[in-house]
């Protein structure tokens, strides 16, 4: 009896495991005590049985197990103190985790602030129960178009008829119904006569709904001949803002012309607005006395309209009521005669508008969804890169570590302390990265805020929103990357760590994956970027069908007299202009390429009332063809000898009304509003009016302009502006006098409209930038861990006659198998996502193998510079330098 | 404080007030004997921690004996508070039982 072989090992370890010493003593003096006494009554194997049983249920003293002397203030110090030291004797180790995070980290920073933006918008006060009503219109069943800005009774119709609808407010631009510009001018002081796009007249709800807040004087926006003005438009036109209340300012349009009074200044609420007017009128203003709207018609599409319904309102309901009303008001008409016609009314949240639009005729700037999306995924995964980083960096450098966790595991550390050594290491690094971080993006929010065409803080960012799930993500990531780090750090034996001899494999598998997840993520940003600028050369190189070299855009007069002696004087204008010494030729157009065509007609190519009839856009010009150089397949220019209407079509609409071929079409009639046959003179090849991520519209070119003086196109024989630039301003001073002058180059404006392309090219390349930067940090990690473990194995080999070069390829070629399977893997997911986007394009690149090959050989490259340095000096080493400490 | 005994924290504390002064180990073999039933010495340890906390039991270090490995015992014994407690709940068990009409 008594043999010691009556405390299992195992058993005693697990006592030890659940509970504190103190009850650990009581229990394995008592245990023993039992163990004894029960084998001499049941015989030793039943005694151990129960001695198991024992052990096993003292699990329930866990949580009596007190922790507060494995862990005390004055280690936390230790622990600080070893921290900053370990940190101050690797400074570049330590540099490059912590430049490392702070880089991911502040991409991060920059891409929330921007998706926080763009998430702020139209968050007023009442925006739960507010919706903005749109129209959509076909053909026969065919959805042609959904529009923004609809017709102006609906408000009136369904504030009358729609008992859920309290309130209803629209907002009228009037240079959308006839062209020109909206000018202003205060009485007697020209130099304050300004243009001003984002006027619009008002209904007196507007206040309420728009949580517009007044400053100075009150809206009488119920009255006609009123106008209240935003601050900032206040302050340009008088001294002061509250200056402005109880003056007169001039409005002019191309149509109107009022004496306004000044009520009252707003404020803007403290949130983006799609919709951000600059001075509201008065919607009376606009209508001859007892009338409810200037063009009684529903198809008119001239007002963006926002309602707001009582809380508690269906959607579904209201959806079902829209429909009732539009069908009360717009009978359904026989689908197969008629042309457009309206098909639905519809409403969305206001808050939705901004990131959701899918209409035409958006007044304000709109975002898209997906961006934001797709955004948010890359600021996550930059950050998970640069903790993988971490991981990938400190395990590499777990060897220099060894020595210190041996000396401390011998002077009786436990294991979980060694962990809250690591973790407190961790946490200080990423708390390091930060601060860093944060500076980085005060530092360089100048630099953001160019690439973005944004104004943006830190305090952009929405923390309501993000708060939690950015401190959750940062704790995660600490926890993580600290975990991994400090279990494989500590997990070493105590004797071997002294000898400095470090457990090779472990987790070598783990950080092949990190590093193939790392250059996967990568490869895949580099290629969409490349794709990206792919597609934005495209579209800004690709022949349209035009020329809009030297062509500079003149705009046309909105002050000016509505009879013919109008035409007169436009006329003079273009003989004034052509006989400039720098100018080749002029035309007089409605409108310009790149910008959308308001004018569209219904043509047919017989007289029959049920004859086939096709929506064709106008476009009117002298010479517009000419100073655009487009391409004419058939038949002549104009005639201008011809009295007769005369026209020109492009090639899609000769297709569209049902001409076999060029030869065919000229010489041949087409009616359009009225019983005369309209000449075909000629077929022009197709150009794209408008940005390439739209299809080419069929479109008819006519020869007298009329009134539709809007832009006057000026081809120029060389760029030497100065001279021109005067003489135009001069010119147009001379003739239209009180209209501001405004001038550009088509080719700047046309490819204004790849504002938005340009911009995600140029964030992306930021963020591969960044990626790569990330990237290549933990390669080099990784690679001088690969080295250091093989310093011996190298030894022997340049002992034995290995050549420096295949030592090279030896240590480089691990590194580059990942590098390889990174991009093998990324390949089919670019391919995927970029062919997506580009199903948003209507002409578009087609996706070449360089698209996926120059991608590869960048990684290679960057890879093999990340990696070289480390590796030749490391094969360079004397073998007896490697070798002779043992 | 919470002066209300479990079933088991009653047997305990009566086989404590029974050996005046006791320790884990020979509280198993008591309640083996007494209840005819093993029971797990961390189940005893637990009970007599607990009622010590409730103030029913105060401990002090015993001898080290040679077949506890060296190690010392911690003896229990019950306080007064303890006595008066078990007193009072055995007088109601008995009344209630004392009420009950007997089986024959």
């Amino acid at each position: 009896m008594g043999n010691l072989k009556k405390s299992p090992r195992l058993a005693d370890r697990l006592l030890r495991l659940l509970c504190s010493s103190e009850i650990y003593d009581e229990l394995k003096g008592d245990l023993e005590e039992t163990y004894l006494w029960r084998s001499q009554r049941n015989g030793p194997k039943y005694a151990r049985f129960r001695y198991y049983l024992d052990v096993l249920s003292a699990i329930r003293f866990i949580r009596m197990k007190d922790n507060s002397n494995s862990f005390s203030r004055s280690m936390l110090y230790s622990f600080v103190k070893s921290s900053f030291r370990n940190f101050s004797k690797h400074k570049f180790q330590t540099f490059l985790n912590v430049f490392g995070l702070a880089v991911g980290i502040t991409a991060a920073l920059f891409i929330l602030e921007y998706v926080s933006d763009e998430l702020n918008y139209d968050r007023f006060s009442q925006s739960d129960d507010m919706y903005r009503v749109t129209l959509s219109f076909s053909r026969g069943d065919e959805l042609m178009y959904k529009t923004a800005v609809i017709g102006e009774p609906i408000a009136e119709a369904m504030l009358n008829e729609l008992p859920q609808v309290e309130k209803a407010a629209r907002l009228l631009d009037i240079t959308r119904v006839w062209e020109g510009k909206n000018i202003l001018t205060i009485e007697n002081q020209p130099d304050k006569t300004f243009e001003e796009p984002d006027l619009f007249f008002a209904d007196p709800d507007i206040i309420d709904l728009f949580d517009l807040d007044m400053a100075f004087g009150r809206s009488r926006l119920d009255e006609p001949n009123t106008i209240i003005l935003s601050r900032a438009l206040a302050e340009k036109y008088f001294d002061a803002a509250q200056d402005a209340v109880g003056k007169m300012i001039r409005f002019q349009s191309v149509r109107k012309k009022h004496e306004l009074l000044v009520t009252g200044v707003y404020e803007y609420p403290d949130f983006n607005m799609q919709v951000r007017p600059s001075a509201l009128i008065s919607y009376v203003t606009n209508l001859s006395s007892g009338k409810k709207s200037i063009i009684p018609m529903w198809g008119v599409n001239t007002c963006l309209t926002y309602v707001k319904v009582k809380p508690g309102t269906g959607l579904e309901m209201l959806q079902k009521a829209l429909t009732d009303l539009l069908r009360k008001y717009q009978p359904l008409v026989d689908k197969r005669k008629s042309g457009m016609h309206i098909s639905n009314l519809m409403i969305s949240p206001v808050a939705s508008v901004h990131l959701n639009s899918t209409y035409q005729d958006e007044v304000g700037p709109t975002g898209n969804a997906n961006t934001i999306f797709v955004l948010t995924v890359i600021a996550f995964f930059i950050v998970t890169m640069a903790w993988i980083n971490y991981i990938n960096l400190s395990t590499a450098n777990s060897m220099r570590r060894s020595k210190e966790v041996g000396v401390r595991k011998v002077m009786g550390a436990r294991r979980d302390e060694l962990i809250i050594q690591f973790f407190i290491e961790t946490f200080l690094v990423n708390l390091l990265a930060l601060s860093l971080a944060i500076g980085l993006v005060l530092l360089t929010q100048p630099l953001f805020d160019q690439l973005v065409g944004r104004s943006l803080h830190l305090s952009t960012i929405d923390l309501p929103r993000f708060g939690i799930i950015m401190a959750g993500v940062f704790l995660a990531g600490i926890f993580v990357s600290g975990l991994y780090a400090a279990v494989v750090l500590s997990s070493q034996r105590a004797i071997r760590a002294l000898k400095g001899v470090s457990k090779g494999n472990s987790g070598q598998n783990l950080r092949r994956g990190l590093i193939v997840f790392q250059l996967l993520f990568s490869s895949v940003l580099i290629m969409i970027s490349l794709a990206l600028e792919q597609q934005l050369r495209f579209m800004n190189n690709t022949d349209i069908g035009m020329e809009m070299d030297k062509v500079l855009v003149l705009e046309g007069p909105t002050i000016k007299r509505l009879d013919s002696t109008h035409i007169q004087v436009s006329e003079l204008l273009v003989n004034r202009l052509s006989g400039l010494s720098n100018v080749k030729n002029v035309s007089v157009t409605n409108t310009i390429p790149g910008k959308s065509i308001l004018q569209s007609s219904s043509m047919s190519r017989d007289n029959s009332i049920d004859a086939e009839r096709h929506e064709i856009e106008i476009i009117v010009g002298s010479q517009y063809l000419d100073v655009l150089q487009t391409k004419l397949i058939a038949g002549k220019g104009f005639d201008p000898d011809l009295e007769r209407r005369q026209v020109i079509l492009n090639a899609s609409a000769a297709r569209q009304l049902g001409f076999t071929g060029p030869e065919d079409t000229v010489g041949k009639l087409v009616y359009s509003g009225g019983p005369e046959g309209i000449l075909v003179r000629g077929i022009i090849e197709d150009y794209h009016h408008e940005s390439l991520n739209r299809p080419i519209d069929p479109m008819a070119f006519y020869n007298r302009v009329g009134r539709w003086d809007n832009y006057y196109l000026l081809k120029l024989h060389s760029e030497n502006t100065r001279t021109v630039f005067t003489e135009v301003e001069k010119i147009y001073a001379e003739m239209f006098p009180g209209n501001p002058v405004k001038y550009y180059y088509l080719d700047q404006f046309f490819n204004s409209q790849y504002g938005n392309e340009r911009m995600n090219s140029r964030i992306f390349m930021g963020f591969v930038l960044i990626a790569i930067i990330v990237a290549c940090l933990g390669l080099y990690g990784l690679t001088s861990f690969a080295a250091l473990q093989r310093t011996k194995e190298i030894g022997v080999r340049k002992v034995l006659g290995a050549k420096v070069n295949q030592i090279f390829f030896m240590l480089s070629r691990e590194v580059m198998l990942l590098s390889l399977l990174g991009f093998l893997l990324a390949t089919p997911l670019a391919y995927y996502g970029i062919g997506k986007w580009l199903d948003n394009y209507a002409y578009h690149i087609q996706m070449s193998w360089w698209l996926f090959v120059i991608p590869m050989v960048m990684i290679l490259m960057v890879t093999m510079m990340a990696i070289a340095q480390k590796i030749i000096k490391t094969a360079l080493t004397n073998p007896v330098n490697s070798l002779r400490n043992e | 404080m919470n002066h209300n005994l479990g079933a088991l924290e009653e047997v305990v504390l009566l086989l404590v007030l029974k050996q005046k002064e006791s320790y884990g180990a020979e509280l198993v073999k008591l309640y083996l004997d007494q209840m005819n039933k093993e029971i797990t010495l961390p189940a005893i340890v637990m009970v007599l921690k607990r009622l010590e906390k409730k103030g029913f039991l105060r401990s002090r270090m015993g001898e080290p004996t040679a077949e506890r490995g060296g190690r010392r015992k911690v003896l229990y014994e019950a306080t007064q508070l303890g006595y008066r407690t078990i007193e009072e709940t055995m007088n109601v068990k008995n009344a209630i039982w004392n009420s009950i009409p007997k089986l024959t």
